[in-house]
């Protein structure tokens, strides 16, 4: 009758710890080693930046993507004083995190450090199905522009053409 | 035989005397049948000192066709200026002078859709009407002279010269075909460059093209977008505070307000002597001449309405852009009779077409800032807050909403991103596939406090608009 009763009792303990994940969702983590990658390829399309590697003059970046619905996407910064990516949050604290609604868009605006920015994008469905895509973002500081801008300009061409 | 002579002068002068007697009394007490006034049409003709009525002489208007938005472009920061920004006023002497410019000039170069995107993110000035106008139409407002290959117009950019600062350049996008015509015209507007330069803020509404987010292409990639989004759609990611506002009936008591009331009937053409007038049940008035009336609802509703399409208030009998002009000068001058809020302006909401006829219908809408306020057709029987119908150069039917809508001091709704909003109107639906042509705040009616708060609206490609009702902040 005892052993009866521990199997029940470890049956229903399994259930409900499978259970739990999903009921409070998957918490992000607060940080992700650099060889992080993914289980699938199918959960998002970033749109924005277009490519992998970019490069802007803008300190807001905006990282847009579509996502399956109820996905959830979570931005990471690559810190190179420890290695790993961290999670990126607002000006609140609140984390990057967002899940993503019935349109299937998405998203997020983030502010640059100067030089080459590390994004990953982590789309999440399920604790084992994620997709993760990496971004190489580099702000070209003020300095730099207005000395290309002189420089262009000397020379009777702008920036703007270059980049038209 | 004098006798018999003095008798019939006695008589001739009697007959007479009591026919001036009985028109007297006709005309000072309006003794003719309900709805017949002939004896009143006899009398303009005859006595009155008044001239006859003229074509409704008109200015050229410009606040009714001025942009709903202009934004000020830097470097793919986006800061929004509507009407009752301060530069907006400024930024618009600057434009006409530029349109005129423009205008005089021909040599458009046709450019592709990539150079308008790239203007649009870098250091630019857009310019965005509600409506489409016909070219000649638009720039007729500017200039007499005009040599454009362009249809119509709905958009256009202007940017500055980074190495030449009196030469600046115009996009224009035709709002018939989507062609994008340049133009490179010698002028210097320091005050638009500095402006554009200044814009580069950090703005608590963070706005992007659709375009920008790669939101107006259907890729097929590994995930099926359900929502595209037309590429000049503004998509505002952030949340956004908007004011609730109030309305105020003008015609609470029209009964007793001859002064508004004798002003909209000599706008409308009417001799305000004569005119046979009476008072509903409702404390509505109504003003009958032989071939129109004039209703003042007290519910807030002027009505005018020709019986007869050959009978109306006469507009400009030149061309039909005259015609129209005269039109919209007609609403602004009625308009502009009413104690309207400070906040609050009138647009026109349809597009001005080359109309083959002088017959056609304007409709115009109240906005408060960019926020239009939707009128609801259940209360009004009416879209718009001014219908007009114009036949054969004559004003046949008037409609206009008239309450004056202000704004409420420290009571805002916080509307969230415009991301949310189409998630919710997505879900709402069978999540089929949605082109959007347009997401927008606009003013709804809340029946519950009775006053006017902003929602997000969505309108796809077939003209359906979807509303996101939003949450009062606590």
């Amino acid at each position: 009758m005892l052993k009866k009763f521990r199997i029940f009792t470890a049956a229903v303990l399994i259930l409900a710890l499978s259970v739990v994940p999903t009921l409070v969702g998957f918490a992000s983590a607060n940080s992700l080693p650099s060889y992080y990658s993914g289980t699938v390829d199918y959960l998002i399309d970033i749109r924005n930046p277009e490519t992998i590697v970019s490069t802007t003059t803008n300190r807001n970046c905006v990282i847009s993507a579509v996502a399956v619905k109820g996905t959830k996407v979570t931005l990471y910064a690559y810190n190179s004083a420890t290695g790993a990516y961290e999670i990126l949050r607002n000006a609140y604290g609140e984390k990057l995190e967002t899940y993503v609604g019935s349109s299937g868009l998405y998203v997020q605006q983030i502010t640059l450090k100067d030089g080459l920015n590390s994004i990953m994008v982590v789309a999440n469905s399920s604790s084992v199905t994620y997709e993760v895509v990496k971004l190489e973002i580099s702000l070209l500081n003020q300095g730099y522009m207005n000395n290309v801008n002189a420089k262009f300009r000397s020379n009777g061409i702008g920036v703007k053409d270059v980049f038209r | 035989m004098k006798i018999e002579r003095l008798k019939s002068i006695l008589l001739v002068l009697l007959v007479i005397s009591s026919i001036v007697l009985t028109i007297n009394k006709w005309f000072n007490e309006k003794l003719w049948p309900e709805g017949y006034n002939f004896f009143s049409n006899v009398k303009n003709h005859i006595f009155s000192d008044t001239k006859e009525k003229s074509d409704f002489d008109y200015e050229i208007t410009e606040d009714i066709l001025n942009p709903s938005k202009i934004i000020l472009n830097n470097s793919g920061s986006h800061v929004l200026h509507s009407r009752n920004s301060d530069k907006y006023s400024s930024l618009m002497e600057e434009i006409k002078t530029l349109l005129a410019n423009v205008a005089k000039s021909d040599g458009f170069d046709a450019v592709d859709e990539s150079e308008w995107n790239n203007i649009l993110k870098s250091k630019s000035c857009y310019f965005a009407y509600p409506v489409s106008f016909d070219a000649d139409f638009f720039f007729s407002n500017f200039t007499d002279e005009y040599k454009l290959q362009i249809n119509a117009v709905k958009e256009f950019v202007v940017c500055g010269d980074l190495r030449i600062p009196s030469v600046m350049y115009i996009y224009i996008k035709d709002a018939v075909d989507g062609v994008i015509y340049k133009k490179r015209v010698n002028f210097e507007s320091q005050y638009i460059l500095e402006e554009i330069d200044a814009s580069y803020t950090n703005s608590d509404e963070i706005t992007y093209f659709s375009f920008e987010l790669n939101f107006d292409t259907e890729d097929e990639q590994a995930v099926e977008n359900a929502i595209v989004i037309d590429p000049d759609v503004l998509i505002n990611i952030s949340e956004k505070k908007v004011p609730v506002i109030s309305e105020a009936n003008l015609f609470d008591n029209i009964a007793k307000n001859s002064d508004l009331y004798n002003s909209v009937l000599s706008l409308f053409g009417y001799n305000t002597s004569t005119i046979r007038k009476y008072i509903e049940k409702d404390n509505s008035i109504v003003f009958v001449e032989n071939y129109g009336t004039i209703k003042f609802h007290s519910s807030g509703v002027l009505d005018y309405k020709s019986i007869d399409s050959t009978k109306g208030v006469s507009l400009s009998q030149g061309s039909v852009f005259d015609c129209v002009n005269s039109c919209i000068a007609m609403v602004e001058s009625v308009t502009s009779l009413m104690d309207f809020g400070a906040d609050m302006h009138c647009k026109i909401s349809c597009d001005i077409k080359d109309f083959s006829s002088n017959s056609f219908k304007l409709v115009f809408d109240y906005y408060i800032d960019d926020n239009m306020i939707i009128v609801p057709y259940e209360q009004y029987n009416a879209n718009h807050a001014v219908e007009v119908e114009v036949s054969s150069g004559k004003i046949v039917s008037y409609r206009q909403i008239c309450k004056s809508y202000e704004i409420v001091a420290n009571e805002y709704i916080t509307c969230s991103s415009a991301i949310d909003a189409i998630d919710k109107v997505q879900a709402m639906g069978n999540d089929s596939f949605v082109r959007v042509s347009d997401i927008f705040t606009a003013y709804t009616f809340d029946t519950a406090s009775k006053k006017w708060v902003p929602s997000w609206h969505i309108e796809d490609s077939n003209g359906e608009i979807s509303t996101v009702v939003t949450k009062r902040e606590e």
